[in-house]
């Protein structure tokens, strides 16, 4: 059953009581419990698509996202997120509650999932060809994820890449991909298809917003892909679009860099990135064309 | 008498990973957590000498082998400049034979 299917009362109420939702996100169980408008607004925004657990089932992540007391429900609202009932952030202004369920989420799977060696990247698939787009914020990963997935692509992920540490395959957790700042109004004029949830000005990360995930991508999250790209991207105004070969010894320094648990896996983090550098072609991307872009990645898996 | 000092490279028990790309040699030092990125010559002579104990003369020896210096100088200061990278890298000590 799909989260979609619960009416906005029902969602509502189960959000607000102590039993909460109980999604899937890819590989993950999680329970939420909030009694926020703006979260209830977000996951019948973004999260319709994705399948609602069963009671009974294993739960990953206990999550909760509430005022974190009675005065700042008053004076300056705010709100706090807590994980199996710790708080691990300070409280954020009321109105980011939407994306501070993103970003706790990221952190709760970046810090207890050393099954998988996790590289801060997106990463999209085609014709079982998985790209992989590490990079720093404000590289452009996620306009690049955001527009190839609106292309036809499917999403993976667009934060997190989960390396499977068993058999170096790319684990899908596709969630709404979160766009800042400029980066918005590039993807709402690049599709008509992009469905962009509710948009928050000043957060630490500038003006944030999520696209919502495609159903395809959502209903193959149980399938893992091949990787066969890793690929560094630097979007730069006015640049042509540019891939330029990198060797493999660099793209292994790089991508470790670039990874959230590299030095908590030690000697099989490194065993595990090198057989993801083996086995794939490395590239920096220079770009400032979405258009050109999308024709050269689709080129390489034709 | 001079020490006679044997080198133990820490990963003498091969817990020191190499993986190579052509011409680069990516090394994990579990010890430290540290990659390194180095060129496969210098790879190439650490993973031989982490394979065993080897005394200084041993050590010098087969570096001589591996390269063609055109005089002991030449030798002592590309020597000097491998031991002292591996130092670097945490990847070496030194440990005095007393029996010498």
């Amino acid at each position: 059953m799909k989260l979609s299917s619960l009416s906005t009362h029902t969602l509502k109420q189960s959000l607000g009581n102590h039993l909460g939702i109980k999604l899937k996100i890819g590989g993950f169980h999680i329970c939420l419990t909030s009694s926020i408008d703006n979260v209830t607004q977000h996951l019948i925004n973004l999260y319709g698509d994705f399948e609602l657990l069963h009671d009974d089932d294993f739960i990953d992540f206990h999550v909760e996202l509430n005022a974190p007391s009675l005065a700042r429900r008053l004076f300056r609202p705010q709100v706090s997120f807590s994980f199996d009932g710790h708080v691990p952030f300070k409280p954020l202004p009321y109105d980011q509650a939407a994306a501070m369920f993103e970003w706790g989420l990221n952190w709760c799977i970046a810090n207890h999932s050393n099954q998988y060696l996790i590289i801060h990247a997106a990463v999209v698939e085609r014709n079982g060809q998985a790209f992989i787009f590490p990079g720093t914020p404000g590289s452009g990963k996620s306009t690049l994820c955001a527009a190839l997935v609106l292309s036809g692509w499917r999403l993976l992920s667009d934060e997190m890449t989960l390396i499977s540490t068993v058999d170096g395959m790319v684990h899908p957790v596709p969630r709404p991909i979160s766009l800042k700042n400029q980066s918005i109004d590039v993807i709402h004029h690049f599709s008509d298809q992009a469905f962009i949830g509710q948009v928050v000005k000043d957060t630490a990360k500038g003006t944030v917003g999520h696209l919502r995930p495609p159903n395809a991508s959502i209903e193959q999250s149980a399938m893992p892909a091949k990787p066969t790209k890793l690929i560094f991207p630097k979007y730069k105004e006015a640049s042509e679009t540019q891939l330029l070969e990198l060797s493999k010894g660099k793209s292994m320094m790089r991508a470790a860099e670039d990874c959230f648990n590299y030095n908590v896996l030690g000697s099989q983090g490194f065993d595990v990135l090198g057989n993801l550098i083996d086995q794939c072609d490395c590239y920096t991307f220079e770009y400032s064309q979405l258009t050109e872009a999308i024709q050269l990645f689709t080129q390489l898996t034709d | 008498m001079a020490p006679n000092f044997f080198f133990q490279f820490v990963s003498y028990d091969s817990q020191i990973r190499f993986r190579y790309w052509f011409d680069e040699c990516a090394v994990y030092n579990p010890l430290t957590g540290d990659t390194h990125l180095v060129d496969d010559a210098f790879g190439n002579m650490l993973q031989k000498f982490c394979d065993n104990r080897w005394s200084q003369a041993e050590c010098k020896d087969f570096f001589a082998e591996q390269f063609n210096f055109e005089s002991p100088a030449e030798l002592e200061d590309g020597f000097k400049l491998f031991l002292s990278n591996c130092r670097y890298l945490n990847v070496l000590e030194f440990e005095e034979n007393v029996l010498n």
